[in-house]
């Protein structure tokens, strides 16, 4: 039940961008599976992070125009469409004159991490699914002590080096699920070449997001006893979970699209 | 305002039957009969307590009757409630006004409200008739209680009516102020025909105005008629200023004219004598003793209701 | 002759300085609270959003007019049934203690045809009131803090209400208010109707709020069946026009609702002034 409404609520998102190519991407993965199985089983760690070390050296810059979708306990939001900018390492905008709700990590903060291996090592975790697709799991420990991040785990397709899914925790804001969709079955042959996703969803724990109570009391609409009802139904996601969705359509790639737009923005 | 019709002379403009109002378990007016005709002014007497303004709250419908029948040009208030008052204008108790208007906001906002269908003109033609010309933009705060009376009566006035009930006019007013009041009431009705219903504890203002006279007492109608038959039927009262005049009283009803006199709130001996007596009892009281210092011989309308009460109230 | 009478009674009303006691306190409080908004408006957003902010954030700014205006509105709300009974509270009774209702009362207009012309004056003026409070709130907030989406905090929880649908929604808002504020001074003037003086009806109209709410708001189960019909369960009825979907089977309920209780109200007043003994 809970798979096919998270079906549903990112089949709503990513219909726009990648309708016809996750049909495609889905016919092509089943065939591959046997292929990338086979292949993973020679994959060792650290060429595995080397290889996704390669592929995320060259972000810097992005513009892409998204589609925002959130679902989280309690809220309600309507999708919004709008800009994002996005400046290596740390800079993001989302350009909209619609309030948005995101994660608190921007979307791009995974391939900027695996950019500095110094900071982490990697252990191969052993095979996995992601949907129907296979993966290797490969699972990163910091290197230092202080580091607020505790561990990431990243499903990759093994013969691309393609990010599937990835799983954030920290200890300030516990576990964040990301999957990762993409309309091109293949990533780009080049093994330096960017491989962006075309659609991120993100997952965390909401089971602990509260509202204050005193705002939320409405003392003319009904009883208390009504209050608490109401309190206690969620108005979506009856797993606890926050969900937001974002499709991309990239405007342009390492091209100084959001350099200029950060520029125009301070000098404004 | 609805369709003036001519009072025909001597028709009847008001007509109460048996008139009746309870407050509870206390019966202020009880089964009062009286007529007012048309051209005439009415006293409307009596003590304090004895039912006066809430009859004439009942003229004006305030107040409705707990029983009984009134009728004011020949209609009723329950089927004529709107041609009735179209036609009457009154001053109830005080002249009260919002305090907060000036003295023509006060009259134009009744005047609209009474369908006059040029209440500034109408207001102000009424303000000159009072001797407020000049006024017209003071906060009504700001006037004596004697331009109260005047505002108050202007705005009785402002629809024209044929019957002004008037409630204690001449209260607060300085001896001028009493003048120009009771000038203005004989304006009113000889000049303009208005038929007036005259509530006042002044006697001698009434007096001088009234052309019929009602007296009412404990709720009832002690008596009712022309102003001018009343005060000619009755016993002339000769006061008599005499020294020891409760001695005098005592020894008057111990002889001849026993229960003829009293004493009046000054301490004067009054009696109701004929003129031919008037030489016997002088006699009588100089020849026991006392010195009579002045005799007046007069028919007062405040002697007159003063006896009226007394007889009146001895009889209940 | 009735809007002759509705016509008297409003400049009655434009001329009493009581009247304006109302606007200066809206003034003065949209005042208060635009002030504390401008100056620590982002700690309140914090305090709202805090938990929701541990793992996620909100792009955009949630402090705009639109919730400036909203807030101001859901505190004022609270306190324009004071305002209102204030000067509907005195409409009969402040002139019975006047000893004006006297020279009213005996022109050639029903009885009926002025207490009409009394609810209707006190229709104008919650009118008017609300008006004003509604261009503080939806005027002059936006005008300070810029306008956005509307994240509205409701029992459902928070819902962002895009821009472009919060004014229609004020307005309609606005409507729904307007019921149930008029409810409050039908019920003053109708008070008003049974007493001889000022005070009496505003404090008789605020001890019933008092009670009813106090009724509405424990969760005792005897008051469960009197609970929906009491006016000031519907009170807020406004605030539904910010849900989303706008529950417009509630709204229509509270709308008859109220509308049922003026029906009934001005039924009680006109009853009673019809029999009323002036005695003042």
């Amino acid at each position: 039940m809970f798979g096919l409404t998270r079906l549903l609520f990112f089949g709503f998102v990513s219909f726009a961008f990648i309708s016809t190519g996750q049909q495609a991407l889905a016919q092509k993965s089943a065939a591959a599976a046997s292929v990338s199985t086979a292949a993973s089983a020679t994959m060792d760690a650290e060429t595995l992070v080397n290889r996704l070390v390669q592929r995320s050296a060259s972000l810097r810059d992005l513009a892409a125009e998204v589609q925002v979708q959130a679902d989280v306990p309690r809220v309600k939001i309507r999708p919004l469409s709008a800009t994002m900018h996005y400046l290596a390492p740390d800079r993001f905008h989302l350009q909209s004159p619609r309030l948005a709700l995101l994660p608190r990590q921007n979307p791009m903060e995974l391939f900027e991490f695996l950019k500095r291996p110094q900071g982490y090592r990697g252990m191969l975790m052993g095979e996995d699914k992601v949907g129907r697709q296979s993966a290797v799991q490969l699972s990163l420990l910091p290197t230092g002590a202080d580091q607020d991040w505790q561990l990431i785990r990243l499903w990759v397709q093994p013969t691309s080096a393609r990010i599937l899914q990835a799983e954030i925790t920290r200890r300030s804001t516990g576990t964040v699920q990301m999957q990762y969709f993409y309309r091109s079955a293949n990533p780009p042959t080049d093994p330096a070449g960017l491989d962006l996703p075309d659609s991120l969803l993100f997952e965390m724990d909401a089971s602990s997001l509260k509202l204050p109570k005193a705002l939320t009391a409405d003392l003319h609409r009904g009883s208390p006893r009504d209050a608490a009802k109401s309190a206690s139904r969620p108005l979506q996601a009856p797993d606890g979970k926050a969900r937001v969705a974002m499709g991309f359509r990239w405007i342009s790639k390492n091209q100084g699209a959001a350099a200029r737009f950060f520029k125009t923005q301070k000098a404004g | 305002m609805s369709p003036r019709t001519l009072i025909p002379p001597d028709s009847t403009v008001v007509k109460a039957v048996d008139l009746v109002k309870d407050y509870g378990a206390f019966r202020a007016v009880d089964g009062l009969n009286f007529e007012l005709k048309a051209g005439g002014v009415m006293g409307f007497l009596g003590p304090n307590g004895a039912g006066k303004s809430t009859t004439l709250r009942m003229l004006v419908d305030l107040i409705r009757p707990s029983r009984g029948e009134l009728f004011l040009f020949g209609l009723n208030y329950r089927s004529h409630r709107q041609q009735i008052l179209a036609r009457i204008g009154c001053l109830i108790e005080k002249p009260d006004f919002y305090k907060y208007l000036s003295a023509l906001q006060n009259l134009e906002l009744l005047a609209r409200a009474s369908g006059v269908k040029e209440p500034r003109l109408r207001s102000l033609e009424l303000m000159d008739f009072v001797g407020l010309n000049g006024r017209e933009n003071d906060k009504v705060s700001s006037f004596s209680h004697g331009m109260r009376q005047r505002l108050g009566l202007a705005q009785c006035l402002l629809h024209d009516p044929d019957l002004v009930v008037l409630d204690e006019p001449g209260t607060g007013l300085d001896p001028q102020g009493l003048i120009d009041m009771r000038e203005m009431i004989l304006n009113l009705n000889r000049e303009q025909g208005k038929t007036i219903l005259l509530s006042s504890h002044h006697l001698s203002e009434v007096e001088a105005v009234a052309t019929d006279l009602v007296v009412v007492d404990r709720g009832r109608c002690v008596v009712q008629g022309s102003a001018k038959a009343l005060l000619s039927q009755s016993e002339r009262q000769i006061r008599i200023t005499v020294g020891r005049a409760t001695e005098a009283l005592t020894l008057l009803n111990a002889g001849p004219w026993a229960g003829g006199g009293r004493l009046n709130d000054r301490g004067e001996l009054t009696m109701a004598l004929g003129r031919e007596e008037v030489p016997a009892a002088v006699q009588f009281l100089t020849q026991n003793g006392f010195e009579v210092y002045a005799i007046e011989s007069r028919q007062k309308l405040e002697d007159y209701y003063m006896n009226l009460l007394n007889h009146h109230q001895t009889e209940r | 002759m009735w809007w002759i009478a509705l016509r008297n009674e409003s400049v009655k009303i434009l001329a009493k300085p009581r009247s304006y006691l109302g606007f200066l306190a809206i003034t003065l409080l949209v005042g208060v609270i635009l002030l504390a908004l401008a100056l620590d408006g982002k700690s309140y957003i914090e305090f709202v959003t805090s938990s929701l902010q541990q793992s996620l954030t909100v792009e955009g700014s949630m402090l705009n007019g639109y919730l400036v205006g909203f807030i101001v509105l859901q505190m004022l709300v609270v306190h324009l049934p004071l305002l209102v009974a204030l000067v509907t509270g005195d409409l009969v009774s402040g002139e019975a203690a006047m000893g004006t209702l006297r020279n009213l009362l005996t022109r050639p207009l029903s009885r009926k045809g002025l207490l009409l012309s009394k609810y209707g004056a006190a229709a104008v003026y919650t009118l008017v009131l609300l008006l004003w409070l509604g261009i503080m709130a939806v005027l002059v907030s936006p005008w300070i803090f810029g306008v956005g989406d509307l994240a509205v905090l409701s029992n459902e929880g928070l819902q962002i209400l895009p821009s472009e649908e919060v004014l229609p929604r004020f307005l309609q808002a606005f409507v729904v208010a307007f019921a149930a504020l008029y409810t409050v001074a039908c019920l003053s003037v109708t008070l008003s109707c049974f007493a001889d003086n000022s005070i009496g009806p505003i404090v008789g109209t605020m001890a019933t709020i008092m009670v009813f709410t106090l009724i509405g708001t424990l969760d005792v189960a005897l008051f469960d069946q009197v609970r929906p019909f009491l006016f000031t369960t519907h009170m807020a009825a406004w605030r539904s026009l910010f849900l989303d979907p706008v529950p417009w089977g509630d709204i229509l309920f509270s709308m008859v609702l109220l509308g049922a209780h003026w029906v009934l109200l001005i039924g009680i007043g006109l009853w009673t002034f019809e029999r009323k003994d002036i005695l003042t």
